[in-house]
């Protein structure tokens, strides 16, 4: 029995070639090695892979050499016989095995059909994960770190260190450190706070006093540095309590913990003045009240001024005037020189421009409209001036003058001379005219004297004959003038003014001038609560006082703040 | 016994995580800063801090991932620590701005920062659920065996049409060198072969589909073919033509199929950590602006 093996290989664009070649062998074999009998370049082939055995009886058995086996009718087998003809599946190769018992051979047709194609396509096989693909962590985490280290830190840094790259940069509208804007400016703040230099002046310093007082620049202190010689008060920063950045609210920190920080825990010398407050609802001494509290001194004198409780019960106003507010409240009226007035506090009682405090009171505006200081009931228009003796005196000495040589006087005591009418064209001689000036000026002591002591003066001041002094009497100075008594918190009336007076000033009943008017603590408490309060006004430390203190010295920029004295 | 990355020794990080969230919370609620709460309190810098020291902590975890030797902890506990831990952050580094926020690069960190945080909860999503589903999709295979099977029935197929005539043998080498197996990002993730399918009906006998068709299925254009042939009768091989039907209609389609949802499922589980990665990059470059700039301009 001869084989004759024809190789069938299908190449590109359906060209089929064909080579033959007949053997007469009994066992054909069938592998990858070269000497192989029907040779297949196939890397799923074995060497020496299996062998066609040509049988004597006709038939064709195939067995395998390798342990791979190959596949016929779709099964994988070891061995296999062939009556006629048959097709097994060597790696890739087709081999048909057709026995042709009239020629006397087997006809073996060896073809590639599978491995190249699938091989092929499994080598073309595309991309079956993501890790395959084009996507890529490492270069997209590369370009967002170098991307946005550009923007928020390249672009900045440039507009700093480098005045042509911040002018660039603002050609191309490429934001610089706007971006580090950590929070609203405040509104006072913004004509410049597109700059961020302005304040931030160099890298990696905390915000410098300097940068703040090159425009706030009277800016006083909160205590007297003196006398005051504390780490807390000097080491302080503007930036300690004013931070910037947070909007228009917090400028200005009305919180009432940055004060009782400090003052609901103070240590103090035994002479001092100050008391631990911490809120105003439920740690908050009484007020207390700066006030002459002896008369007839100087209003200038400091002795003369002393700061006292409203509980002190010893507490009285020295004014040196006398003055009963219920007679003047009486809600009858009082009998004024126009009939009978009811009078109410508005009065006399008058707030200044501000609207903050009243207007002191004076004799003139307030007093003289009643109080008149009429002399002579035939002449009720004239009035002497006040406060001021020595006027006075000349005064009615000039108009009892006048009329003694006028004549035409009533008065019962008075000489002919001067009583009587003059004739026109007699003028009065020497002698005359001396008993005119001699009753002017008796008159005239008579009248003050009765003015002075018994009916206008003595009224409302201290009265004391003193023949030694020019004036003649002593009537000591009064202090009305004053308008501020809490001169270390700020009071506002205009924002009270839907209050009446009443409510806080319990004037109706007072009948002493010594008596001081002013609330206590407890009156305030009743609208204003602690910075907490639930149902009462919410009220802070800042609301009434300020930190820095308006008549103290100007601050004094801290030194040791910040990094850097630079 | 498993324990998943959320179950790590009993969910002791879950543990750690609300220790650190309640007493950020709890320390929020007490502190009564004079100025309105946000970064620079003293609480702010603390919260910063601790934040900042987590976040770099947490891309350490690349670094573990690939540290074969190591011995400290394992990688599994490490991931659970880092799950739990980059959830605790919200609380921490939300509680940190004070609820301040603002147009500028400190807000824009912090929206990065949510970002890397909400892709990381799309993945540990992904780990929990993707698993259980691919393994009921494809049961015992894996992409690998899917890929030497169709393979297989590529081999049988070609057999098979070589007994049948030499046009229909042509037509299926053809369709073998159309094939396509993967493809890519989209098609991966969207289950799509190399092409769009053709659709429609093509009566025409003997019509052999064009270049660009799709035949990863085979039962796209060759099966058009097929179809088309058989109904007009010019195919009749018999036993042939019906187990080359069957392959290409039956089997292939299936282990295709099967074989495209695998890969998506994979997809699915790889995707989101090309957003996870390059954003925590661009977060951590943004992070060390913020911390510059807030002590460049003190």
């Amino acid at each position: 029995m001869k084989a004759h093996i024809r190789h069938i290989a299908h190449k590109r664009k359906g060209i089929v070639t064909e080579s033959e070649k007949t053997i007469a062998k009994q066992s054909i074999e069938i592998g990858r090695a070269t000497d192989q009998d029907i040779f297949l370049a196939d890397s799923g082939v074995s060497y020496h892979h299996a062998r066609i055995n040509l049988l004597p009886d006709g038939t064709v058995s195939v067995s395998s050499v390798s342990k791979l086996g190959f596949y016929i009718e779709g099964k994988l087998v070891q061995n296999c016989l062939i009556q006629r003809n048959g097709e097994i599946l060597v790696g890739a190769f087709s081999i048909k095995i057709e026995i042709d018992a009239k020629k006397d051979q087997v006809d073996i047709t060896v073809e590639k059909i599978a491995e190249d194609i699938v091989a092929e396509a499994s080598e073309r096989m595309l991309p079956t994960s993501l890790e395959q693909t084009w996507l890529s962590k490492r270069t997209a985490s590369w370009i967002g770190f170098i991307v946005m280290l550009l923007i928020f830190l390249g672009f900045p840094l440039a507009e700093f260190y480098d005045a042509n790259a911040k002018q660039a940069m603002q050609e191309l509208n490429l934001p610089g450190d706007d971006l580090w804007l950590s929070g609203e400016i405040s509104s006072p703040h913004r004509h410049f706070g597109n700059d961020c230099n302005q304040c931030h002046e160099l890298p990696f310093v905390k915000v410098r006093d300097t940068a703040c007082t090159d425009c706030h620049q009277q800016i006083t202190a909160h205590a007297d540095p003196d006398l005051y010689d504390l780490p807390q008060l000097q080491e302080t920063r503007c930036a300690t309590c004013h931070k910037e950045h947070n909007g228009n609210e917090h400028l200005i920190q009305t919180t009432q913990k940055l004060c009782s920080d400090c003052h609901g825990a103070l240590v103090t010398d035994a002479d001092s003045q100050l008391t631990r407050i911490s809120d105003f609802a439920t740690d908050h001494s009484e007020f207390k009240v700066s006030l002459m509290t002896q008369s007839g001194m100087s209003r200038y004198d400091p002795q003369a001024w002393q700061r006292i409780s409203l509980d002190d019960p010893a507490i009285r106003h020295e004014t040196g005037l006398l003055f009963p507010h219920d007679v003047h409240l009486d809600t009858e009226g009082v009998d004024g020189p126009q009939g009978n007035q009811v009078m109410v506090c508005n009065d006399c009682h008058r707030t200044d421009a501000s609207g903050n405090y009243m207007v002191p009171i004076a004799m003139e505006p307030h007093c003289q409209s009643c109080h008149r200081l009429e002399f002579d009931p035939a002449d009720l228009d004239r009035e002497l001036p006040h406060s001021d003796l020595t006027n006075l005196r000349k005064m009615l000495n000039e108009y009892y003058s006048l009329k003694a040589l006028r004549g035409g006087v009533i008065d019962e005591d008075a000489p002919d001379l001067v009583t009587e009418r003059r004739r026109p064209g007699k003028s009065l001689t020497r002698e005359e005219q001396e008993v005119a000036l001699k009753w002017a000026l008796e008159k005239a002591e008579f009248v003050a004297e009765e003015v002075v002591e018994f009916r206008s003066c003595n009224l409302c001041h201290k009265v004391e004959r003193d023949p030694s002094i020019e004036e003649g009497w002593n009537i000591p100075e009064v202090n009305t003038a004053q308008s501020r008594w809490l001169p270390k918190g700020d009071f506002d009336h205009e924002s009270h003014k839907n209050s009446t007076c009443e409510t806080c000033h319990e004037a109706g009943s007072s009948a002493r001038s010594e008596d001081v008017l002013l609330p206590k603590i407890a009156v305030c408490r009743e609208c204003h609560g602690g910075e907490n309060s639930e149902n009462l006004l919410q009220s802070t430390c800042i609301e009434c006082h300020d930190f820095h203190q308006h008549e103290q010295v100007l601050m004094e920029i801290s030194h040791s703040g910040g990094m850097s004295n630079e | 016994m498993h324990q998943s990355i959320l179950s790590f020794r009993r969910s002791r990080y879950l543990w750690w995580c609300s220790v650190i969230c309640i007493a950020s919370i709890v320390a929020y609620w007490m502190h009564e800063p004079a100025m309105p709460p946000n970064g620079s309190t003293w609480l702010g810098y603390t919260l910063g801090t601790v934040g900042a020291v987590l976040i770099l902590w947490l891309m350490w975890f690349g670094i573990r991932k690939r540290s074969y030797r190591s011995r400290m902890g394992t990688v599994h506990g490490w991931l659970s620590a880092h799950i739990y831990l980059g959830l605790g952050l919200i609380t921490v580094v939300t509680l940190h701005t004070g609820f301040q926020f603002g147009w500028n690069m400190h807000t824009f960190t912090y929206v990065l920062m949510m970002l890397v945080i909400l892709s990381g909860m799309v993945g540990v999503y992904c780990y929990l659920h993707f698993p259980r589903v691919m393994t009921e999709d494809s049961g015992e295979s894996t992409a690998d065996s899917l890929i030497r099977q169709i393979q297989e029935i590529d081999r049988q197929a070609l057999l098979l049409a070589a007994e049948i005539d030499p046009e229909t043998h042509d037509e299926v080498i053809k369709s073998i060198r159309r094939s396509a197996i993967g493809g890519n990002a989209w098609q991966l993730l969207f289950a799509r072969g190399k092409t769009r399918q053709v659709k429609g009906l093509s009566l025409e006998p003997k019509k052999s589909p064009g270049p660009d068709a799709d035949d990863t299925y085979l039962g796209g254009s060759t099966m058009m073919f097929m179809a088309s042939n058989i109904a007009s009768g010019a195919l009749d091989k018999g036993d042939a033509t019906r187990r080359l039907s069957d392959l290409l209609i039956g089997q292939k389609t299936g282990l295709v199929k099967q074989l495209r949802r695998n890969l998506q499922i994979q997809a699915f589980m790889d995707i989101w950590l090309y957003f996870h990665v390059p954003l925590s990059f661009a977060l951590l470059a943004a992070l060390i602006a913020h911390i510059i700039s807030v002590f460049f301009y003190w």
